[in-house]
């Protein structure tokens, strides 16, 4: 479908069809004059082309053995090259900023995704991690010489980078060790849910219990695994369907067959929504659930309530009492 | 876009999911200014903008693996500098934005109604109108009208259905002809 200043596209001009004939030819005129709104494109020189280039690129392609200065609260000092980095520094400052925030203490840093939103990261050796709403990590400021050390609370995708330090996430009760590769850990630990999960997009992960390093499986790709509560041995590696497990990362809703507590703790942190559900009413009810792109906490809310025979009532801005 | 840019940006998508930097640069350049362009009119700040922008670039090729060769990445880019934008407003609210950090200010939302009078041309005047529109449907409006996108592309961009940015795009004509007719403008009575 092309879209021409001049052109009227099909959908629109059904709807002026169908609108008063005095008013027809009013809108056509109008759907050109809107075709004239002057772009507010603002003339990017060359210079400033490259430079925003250069700044992207050094914070993508810096070789990754290389130092980063540190972060410095104030640019006033910066000259020259240093005032490179800083843009680097700050540009992956505002990714964390803009989403969640993001604590300079002393030699930790926490990347935190509140309700409501998702955080992109990426470490100093170029690895990467999305985090799901409501998730946080924590590391410190340079990684050591011999290991790339991350804890999550919650959930969240890690791409990370061949690196002869192995990379290491911990959680309430597992860690998850890797050379370079891709994969999902989900580790919620509330009333709903006490577990740690893995499911591996690219190449391999050893998975095991904190406190038992010997009772590891192996995970390769396509391959899930759960490690529950405080067990001693995670479920043999199975195979899941990847996409599924990372649809979150397009803003998609999965769950198969899951304790309708867990959706709705789910709901409220991916829209920041609040859910009032009385635990009688929801006891012991599981469901399936896949949204490619839910549009809001409730038009999600009310599928699951009529499929389960609940009564929602929406009692305040992103509110919600299930009964 | 003529069927040799999309092409082009289709070779592009195709050799950046497999990691190749100079489509990446290639992307960079090709969207740069226009991505700019738009997260400026949200952001009234050209600073800000730049920020968004980089900042989408980065999360492309941090996402490069999962890019759908299918889908397009132009309505992905605008998808995720506009979300930013979203962000960064609801923060300045949050936080109270700090005006002295971003040069460039291109004038405040907030300088209320002395702006209509019945000398100004027509143009201007509907931008002042554009500007009071229920903020999906001007989106919708100003995707489809300023940015040229398809309703396809406008729809992934604002996460909804095609239909729904057809309703937000007629709403908005809607709601247009209704301040013009008010005003008496020659033309609209």
């Amino acid at each position: 479908m092309k879209n021409e200043k001049y052109f009227i596209p099909a959908d629109i001009e059904r709807w002026i069809s169908e609108q008063d004939p005095e008013d027809q030819e009013i809108y056509r005129k109008l759907w050109l004059e809107t075709g004239e709104l002057p772009a507010s494109a603002p003339d990017v020189s060359e210079d400033e082309l490259n430079e925003a280039y250069a700044a992207v690129s050094s914070i993508l392609f810096e070789d990754s053995n290389q130092n980063k200065p540190e972060y410095r609260g104030t640019n006033s000092e910066l000259t020259g090259r240093s005032q490179l980095y800083y843009w680097a520094a700050a540009a992956v400052l505002t990714i964390a900023a803009s989403l969640g925030y993001m604590l300079y203490i002393t030699g930790s840093i926490d990347v935190n995704a509140a309700y409501g939103e998702q955080v992109s990261y990426v470490f100093t050796d170029g690895s990467s991690v999305d985090l799901n709403s409501g998730s946080s990590i924590s590391f410190r400021r340079s990684f050591s010489s011999s290991v790339r050390h991350v804890t999550l609370n919650g959930e969240a995708f890690f791409e990370i980078g061949e690196d002869s330090r192995p990379f290491i996430v911990e959680t309430h009760n597992a860690m998850v060790k890797v050379m370079g590769t891709s994969f999902n850990v989900r580790s919620r630990q509330d009333q709903a849910e006490d577990e740690t999960s893995v499911v591996i997009s690219d190449g391999e992960v050893e998975f095991y219990p904190r406190a038992r390093p010997d009772n590891s499986v192996l995970l390769k790709p396509g391959q899930l695994s759960r490690l529950k509560e405080l067990s001693e041995r995670p479920t043999e590696p199975e195979e899941a369907t990847v996409e599924r497990f990372l649809a979150w990362r397009q803003g998609g809703l999965f769950f198969n067959d899951q304790p309708l507590e867990l959706i709705f703790s789910e709901i409220e942190r991916r829209f920041d929504a609040r859910i009032e559900a009385n635990p009688e009413a929801i006891q012991n009810q599981r469901f399936s659930v896949l949204y490619s792109r839910p549009e809001s906490a409730e038009r999600v809310l009310r599928d699951i309530c009529e499929e389960n025979m609940l009564t929602m009532n929406v009692i305040g801005e992103n509110q919600f009492e299930i009964y | 876009m003529d069927s040799d840019t999309a092409n082009m940006v289709a070779h592009w998508s195709k050799a950046l999911k497999a990691s190749d930097r100079e489509a990446f640069k290639n992307i960079f350049n090709h969207f740069y200014a226009m991505l700019l362009a738009y997260a400026s009119r949200i952001l009234e700040s050209r600073e800000a903008a730049k920020d968004v922008v980089q900042e989408a670039f980065i999360t492309l090729w941090n996402h490069r693996d999962t890019v759908d060769p299918d889908r397009s990445i132009k309505s992905l880019l605008y998808r995720i500098v506009y979300t930013r934008c979203l962000n960064q407003i609801r923060d300045r609210r949050l936080v109270g934005f700090d005006e002295e950090n971003y040069e460039n200010l291109m004038g405040s939302e907030n300088s209320e109604p002395d702006i209509m009078n019945e000398n100004m041309g027509i143009q201007e005047l509907l931008e002042k109108i554009v500007s009071r529109l229920p903020e999906r449907q001007r989106e919708a409006l100003l995707l489809s009208r300023q940015e040229g996108l398809t309703h396809d592309e406008i729809a992934d961009i604002m996460e909804c259905k095609p239909a729904t940015v057809n309703n937000h795009i007629t709403g908005a004509m809607k709601n247009l002809r209704v301040y013009l007719k008010d005003m008496n403008i020659e033309g609209y009575q």
